[in-house]
């Protein structure tokens, strides 16, 4: 329960950080050091009993079916890492009101405060979910640090995310990996699991996909580049991650899976080789560098490849040299990292070439730098200089063939002579060499230097006593071998032994360096590479920008074909290679007789040599007729099969569909603008293609089986069912209402969707203008001109005149439409029987609407405004009003029947009635939009209503 | 087992829609626009209760004729979840789009209730052909709203939308054809099972299967989303972004687990569409012009990982995928309506044109940020657990598809990070903006596309912001409330897994 008690603790801290900062301002940093120090202090007894052997454990379900558990463990390993992140961040919270000289720094407290308490979340994960989760917490935070550090972090901030999140999605693959593997999301019972020894390449997988994922947070090559990245940000936040947060959660990480993975080669040469080659890599860079927090930066990484490398060689050993190392570098870099904040501040440059010689003017910073950077470089008696002998040794226990401790050993010396001479570089180059400084600069405030100095001041008595940290370093040795029986011991002479000499000649070889720092340092200071990472990546980015941009221009258009031909392509290879497979592996029914009919093949004719003429024609009236042509070939068809219900409705709507076309084009020029297209060929071949699929699979499935158990359900029982003959009739109106109701809404609808839709586009784009207008020409479509005889002739004036023209059609009105009405009526009628219904009823009615457009002088509207809404809203609103009937006897559109005297009576009919005035609604709509040429037809209010207007409301 | 009142769900909207095509007033228009889907919402939130209670699931057959016969209404865990999200995101869009004055236009209350009902029917019904027709439904309004509003592109990018739906139509139906003549039924409780074993009806269903992956914008025919969809106003796209491709992506995961019967045979070529997606999706982000362009090509890497739970078919990969989808509504909600409210501030969602938001829009930033980290799936957010989850039951498969899959997410995870933080580059920080294009006409003068001097005071409302925060807060909860939403998730595909139960309801 103690574990729950910190996390909510630290997660209170960045709570209470907001009303804080907004009190005291950046002053918040010393009560929130205080905390950190108490809740230190807090965990001390426990830590006691963790050191002792037992670890604390904690758990509680979270997301039972991810198998994910709150599960919380507090043992040797952890105990290391959350006192370093807790007294690192106190230290560095106590530094950081006097280090800022401005803002409240509200978000850096909150900040800060929320990535400890991920930071402890992390260490203390015992579960494998939970420590991804947490480990992307502390990515998150870093990011957030680094990018909240103004202009400069932020393409740095974005490097640092990158590399963090690639570390992630490894770990997480790893997580998700081992957890399939194991069957369990406990980390301590996956590190059981005998999978590990049983499956050598999957156990090889994990562990590559475990140490990129610990590299990219480490910073090992080559990840390295984010962390030199990471200096944009304030000092402080520097401090923090170099020393006790993001970097050391990626030591963390391998420490903790060196207990699975400890043996396994590929983990070995992964860790050493790279850490090795990052701590040389690392410090030649810092040795090249002018600007001290980037030189300190490089020096991190370097640090960082040592401390992997030693976790690479994978002994129990080894594994005590990479901690007490970590908690030394804890240490003295996060001190160097404030004191050279400091330095920054005062002598208002970080830059060694414009340092002056600091070290009167800084006596006490220079003091405390120079302890720091004599543990940095392993100088006896530190604390740095215990850890890295430890290391140096634990080298020896490489292993691989006999060659390999040695040359391990001999590139981890290298390394640290490297190390020896930018350490050199510092304190030279800040405090002894160059001219005097001016008098302005003087030493930091105590406050500030207080803080910064203290973990590396503390190291100097820490070393005479080094035995102290031998407990908390067995304990965490212990949690990644529990079975571990030997023990840990840390001296500060240990007799004349292999290290030894190797650190003295490191010693030698550094003070060689430095003495010979004049004449070196211009062959060194300039780049190796001619590319650094940052600029590497921005290559990487713009190539995937590049080819990002190819795969947009691939779907770069506005004209459909562009995207009909992978859907009909898709549909072709689909259709196509199926139907071809169930005839391969003969899965084909056997067809039913008497299917083929000679009558079939004309109509076949007719359809292919209309669909052909249509895709030739230039003219649209043409393709207008075209279009109804194959439409009526279709209805012949229908027709001789016997359906004479959808063979009326296919016939009625192909009249329809043919007059709406004619009144849009109208307002079209009358010819198709461009008739031959450059990728017509492409797209014949693919619409045949698509046409021949589509054959092929009608025929491999269609007419291949008896009637289906439904169909005979209709044959059998429709007319006992509902009263009906009419079996199409009863399906749309009483068995399939509910599709047939659909439909409805949908025809209706597209009246509303037309009205909708022009009423938000001026009419004067709509309608052709008498002249292209200066100002949009591209909107401008020439008039349809016909050539006539000249005016006043009698065959101008029988076009021209439509007064005379329609005379005929007048006269016919008066007997043609009541008729007309009463044949729709009719068929309404009868439609439960026979042939017939609302649908069709309506689309007789609608003929005499469209005679009564074609009947009037002038292009005028067939009704009022809102008659045709009133007819669709209303014709919904009735069918619904049947649906809802239904529930009297039990469901929706449930039919009822019932006798009104001698006629029957079906509550279908109340439904086919609103088919029937949705339908002549929504024709209405047609004539009255389509059919006029002005604002007449449309709603008044509505028609100006233009963008502009929609953005004012 | 009976529950007569579900075809309510496509009733109801459609009265409001009537009434609202009828009656003129603001109130009611807005009152109506808002009721049809909150109800919606409590309703699938009430059906969801039940289902997890005592009544796992719920039919209604309509016109109350025998089973096989009568078109069934069929709710189960799944269709409530997806009532429940689908009712909600429509309510947080529709205020945005009253925020902006669209839902003014006219006839637009009638048009977004008959796309509730729309959708509402197709998630309930449990007929193939029934499906078609609700589809249809869904989409008559969405092609007048698409055109409706937005900036004059939507015309073209409307006949776009029309053409390609018109086509995608005509598949659906020649499917529906192909499977009644192989099977002889279009029930989905009647077919369950027939595609696996009979090769024919998996022909047939498959080209249905097609014209939802066409609806839902999957590679390789994912083309017309992100030229269409950015084209419409901000509001159009995100409840398109919410319901289209979302009730496609729920139709392909019914049909495959309960007509298929989830038979490994054709899993091959699912993975491959969805692995393809995801790619192409992310890849393409990086050539986005404008915000909402990026945010396109976003929805079609996560139709990809949304698909990954059917390509998978286990129980683990279709919950996952489910949560997923959920995640992905909510997210890519709220950076569309983020980016709507962008727009209307500031005239444009064009990545050259914007810059340096972060100093002006501190909460704007806040909203877009955390929802972008949750597009990538980073913590706190409901992606973390959409990519956790994604890629656990990625592991569970046998080794090559696992590898391979897994290998697809971590690629296209980092090409999709540096595609965004692309944007967030060029929208939020970089130099100091300095023009913008107002919609007020006292300061464009006229001309909405010219370019005129930023005053320091311009900031975008407060209000325009609420939608997508609150988008963006559910996400958020979801991270949270994990636990209890996949063990909803897990009800919801045991349910389509193992169809037993949803049989005999229809069949009883």
């Amino acid at each position: 329960m103690i574990l729950v008690w910190l996390l909510a603790a630290l997660a209170l801290v960045p709570l209470i950080s907001l009303p804080l900062t907004g009190r005291i301002g950046r002053r918040t940093g010393y009560p929130l050091g205080v905390v950190f120090l108490l809740i230190a202090a807090a965990l001390v007894p426990t830590a006691r009993d963790v050191v002792g052997g037992t670890p604390v454990t904690f758990s509680a379900p979270w997301v039972p079916s991810l198998g994910l558990e709150l599960g919380l463990r507090l043992d040797g390993l952890s105990l290391v890492f959350i006192a370093l992140a807790l007294v690192i961040g106190a230290l560095v919270f106590l530094y950081s009101p006097t280090y800022f000289q401005s803002g409240t720094q509200r978000g850096f407290y909150l900040i800060m405060s929320g990535f400890t308490f991920s930071m402890v979340a992390f260490v203390l994960s015992d579960d494998l979910v939970l420590m991804f989760l947490t480990w992307e917490l502390t990515s998150l935070a870093s990011f957030l640090l680094i990018a909240r550090s103004g202009q400069a972090g932020e393409p740095a901030s974005m490097r640092t995310m990158l590399m963090t999140f690639v570390g992630g999605l490894t770990l997480l693959a790893a997580v998700g990996l081992t957890i399939a593997r194991t069957g369990t999301t406990d980390f301590s019972s996956a590190m059981a699991s005998d999978v590990w020894q049983s499956d050598p390449a999957f156990t090889a997988v994990v562990a590559v996909l475990v140490a990129v994922a610990g590299f990219s947070k480490a910073a090992q090559f080559p990840f390295h580049i984010w962390l030199p990245d990471a200096m944009a940000a304030s000092t402080p936040v520097s401090a923090y991650l170099h020393a006790a947060a993001v970097v050391k959660a990626g030591i963390y990480l391998l420490m903790r899976f060196t207990a699975i993975f400890h043996g396994v080669p590929i983990w070995t040469i992964l860790l050493v080789g790279v850490g090795l080659f990052t701590t040389c890599l690392g410090a030649w860079f810092a040795l090249q560098q002018t600007d001290l927090k980037k030189l300190m930066a490089y020096s991190t990484v370097s640090q960082l490849g040592l401390i992997t490398a030693t976790i690479g060689v994978g002994t129990e050993f080894a594994m005590a040299a990479a901690v007490i190392h970590t908690i030394a570098h804890a240490g003295f870099k996060s001190g160097l990292f404030m004191l050279m904040g400091i330095v920054d501040h005062q002598a208002g440059t970080r830059m060694i070439d414009r340092l002056p010689a600091l070290r009167h003017a800084m006596p006490w910073t220079f003091a405390a730098t120079a302890i720091g950077l004599a543990s940095m470089a392993g100088i006896p008696p530190m604390l740095g200089f215990i850890s890295k002998e430890k290391m140096f040794a634990a080298f020896l226990e490489t292993p691989g063939p006999t060659f390999v401790p040695g040359l391990a050993l001999g590139v981890a010396a290298f390394g640290a002579v490297l190390t020896f001479a930018y350490s050199g570089k510092i304190l030279f180059g800040a405090f002894i060499d160059g001219d005097e400084p001016a008098p302005s600069v003087q030493e930091g405030s105590w406050l500030t230097i207080a803080p910064a100095a203290l973990p590396i001041v503390i190291g100097l008595p820490l070393a005479f006593v080094v035995s102290v940290f031998e407990g908390p370093v067995l304990a965490a040795v212990r949690a990644v071998w529990p079975d571990y029986e030997g023990s840990v011991s840390f001296y500060l002479w240990h007799g004349v032994t292999v290290e030894l000499v190797v650190t003295l000649g490191v010693f030698v070889a550094g003070t060689a360096i430095i003495l010979r720092r004049a004449r070196l340092r211009p062959i060194v200071e300039h780049p190796t590479f001619p590319k650094d990472g940052a600029a590497v990546l921005a290559t990487v980015n713009r190539w995937l920008d590049r080819q990002g941009m190819r795969l947009v221009d691939l779907v770069r258009a506005d004209y459909p074909s562009r995207h009909l031909g992978p859907m009909l392509v898709s549909l072709a290879v689909l259709i196509g290679v199926g139907s071809l497979g169930l005839w391969l592996v003969d899965e084909v029914a056997p067809l039913q007789s008497g299917l083929n009919r000679p009558v079939d093949l004309g109509i076949l004719v007719i359809a292919v040599v209309g669909t052909l003429a249509l895709c030739r024609t230039r003219s649209r009236i043409g393709g207008a007729v075209l279009l109804g042509g194959i439409g009526i070939a279709m209805t012949v068809q229908i027709f001789t099969l016997g359906a004479a219900d959808v063979g009326l409705t296919q016939l009625l709507v192909e009249v329809l569909t043919v007059i709406v076309i004619m009144l849009v084009l109208r307002k079209l020029p009358l010819e198709f603008s461009d008739g031959i297209h450059p990728k017509n060929r492409r797209n014949a071949v693919i619409a045949v293609g698509a046409g021949v699929a589509a054959a092929l699979a009608s025929f491999t499935l269609i007419g291949r089986r008896e009637r289906s158990a439904v169909a005979d359900y209709y044959v059998e029982n429709a007319p006992e069912v509902t009263g009906g003959d009419n079996i199409v009739n009863v399906i749309l109106v009483e068995f399939r209402a509910l599709d047939t109701f659909g439909e409805l809404v949908v025809l209706g609808m597209a009246g509303i969707a037309i009205m909708a839709v022009l009423a938000t586009i001026p009419r004067r784009f709509l309608d052709p203008r008498p002249d292209p207008s200066p100002e949009s020409p591209a909107t401008y479509v020439p008039p349809p001109v016909v050539e006539l005889d000249a005016k006043g002739t009698r065959a101008y004036q029988a076009l021209e005149d439509t007064r005379a023209n329609t005379e005929a059609l007048r006269l016919l009105q008066k007997p043609l439409v009541p008729v007309l009405i009463g044949i729709s009526a009719v068929l309404f009628w009868r439609g439960h029987n026979a042939p017939g219904g609302g649908f069709i009823a309506a689309l007789v009615a609608a003929c005499a609407v469209a005679y009564v457009y074609m009947a009037k002088t002038a292009d005028a509207p067939v009704s009022r405004p809102r008659t045709p809404v009133f007819l669709i809203a209303g014709g919904v609103l009735t069918a619904l009003a049947a649906g809802f009937l239904g529930y009297t006897s039990g469901q929706f559109l449930e039919p009822l029947y019932g006798y009104l005297g001698p006629i029957g009576l079906y509550s279908s009919m109340l439904f086919d009635v609103g088919v029937y005035t949705a339908v002549l609604g929504l024709v209405m709509v047609a004539f009255n939009v389509l059919g006029t040429p002005s604002d007449e037809g449309q709603e008044p209010d509505s028609a100006a209503a233009t963008d502009e207007e929609v953005a004012r409301r | 087992m009976n529950a007569p009142y579900l075809p309510l769900f496509v009733a109801l909207p459609l009265v409001a829609a009537g009434v609202a095509s009828l009656v003129p007033g603001r109130l009611l228009h807005r009152s109506l626009l808002l009721l049809g889907p909150v109800l919606t919402g409590i309703g699938g939130v009430w059906l969801l209760s039940l289902h997890l209670t005592d009544m796992p699931v719920a039919v209604a057959q309509v016109g109350g004729f025998v089973p096989g016969i009568a078109i069934p209404f069929v709710s189960d865990t799944l269709t409530a979840v997806m009532l429940t999200v689908t009712g909600l995101t429509t309510a947080v869009v529709l205020t945005f789009a009253m925020r902006t004055g669209e839902s003014s236009l006219p006839y637009f209350t009638p048009l977004a209730l008959i796309l509730t009902g729309g959708v509402n029917g197709a998630l309930l019904t449990g007929d193939l052909f029934n499906l078609f027709v609700f589809v249809e439904v869904m989409l008559l309004p969405s092609y007048a709203l698409l055109a409706m509003t937005g900036t004059w592109r939507r015309l073209g990018v409307g006949r776009l939308f029309l053409t390609v739906n018109l086509v995608t139509s005509a598949i659906f139906l020649i499917g529906i054809g192909l499977l009644y003549a192989a099977a002889g039924a279009v029930n989905t409780a009647a077919l369950a099972g027939v595609a696996g074993e009979d090769p024919r009806v998996a022909l047939g269903a498959s080209v249905i299967l097609l014209a939802l992956l066409i609806k839902a914008a999957a590679v390789p025919v994912h083309g017309w989303l992100p030229r269409a969809y950015p084209g419409t106003s901000a509001a159009i796209m995100a409840l398109f972004a919410g319901l289209h491709s979302k009730v496609a992506l729920y139709a392909i995961y019914r049909i495959y687990t309960v007509v298929y019967d989830a038979t490994s045979t054709y899993l091959p070529i699912l993975l491959t569409i969805a692995l393809a997606s995801i790619l192409v999706g992310s890849w393409a982000s990086f050539g986005g012009d404008t915000i909402r362009r990026v945010l396109a090509f976003q929805m079609v890497a996560g139709v990809g990982y949304i698909l990954l739970g059917v390509a998978l078919s286990t129980a683990a990969a279709l919950a996952a995928g489910l949560f997923y989808m959920v995640h992905h509504i909510l997210t890519v909600g709220a950076l569309i309506l983020a980016s709507g409210a962008i727009e209307r501030t500031y005239g444009s969602g064009n990545l050259t044109r914007l810059a340096n938001l972060l100093r002006r829009e501190r909460g704007l930033a806040w909203i877009f940020g955390l929802a972008l980290l949750s597009l990538v799936g980073f913590p706190p957010s409901s992606g973390f657990w959409g990519k956790v989850s994604l890629v656990m039951a990625a592991t569970q498969s046998d080794a090559v598809v696992a590898t391979v899959v897994i290998a697809v997410i971590i690629g296209a995870s980092i090409i999709s990070l540096l595609a965004l933080q692309h944007l967030w580059r060029e929208v939020f920080w970089g130099p100091p903006m300095e023009l913008y294009r107002p919609a007020d006409p006292l300061i464009h003068e006229g001309d909405p596309n010219r370019p005129v001097h930023l005053p320091e005071w311009v900031r975008i409302p407060r209000g325009d912001l609420v939608p997508a925060a609150t988008m963006l807060g559910l996400s958020l909860a979801m991270f949270l409330a994990a636990g209890p939403l996949f063990d909803i998730a897990g009800e919801a595909i045991a349910g389509i897994l193992d169809p037993t139960a949803y049989i005999e309801a229809v069949f009883p």
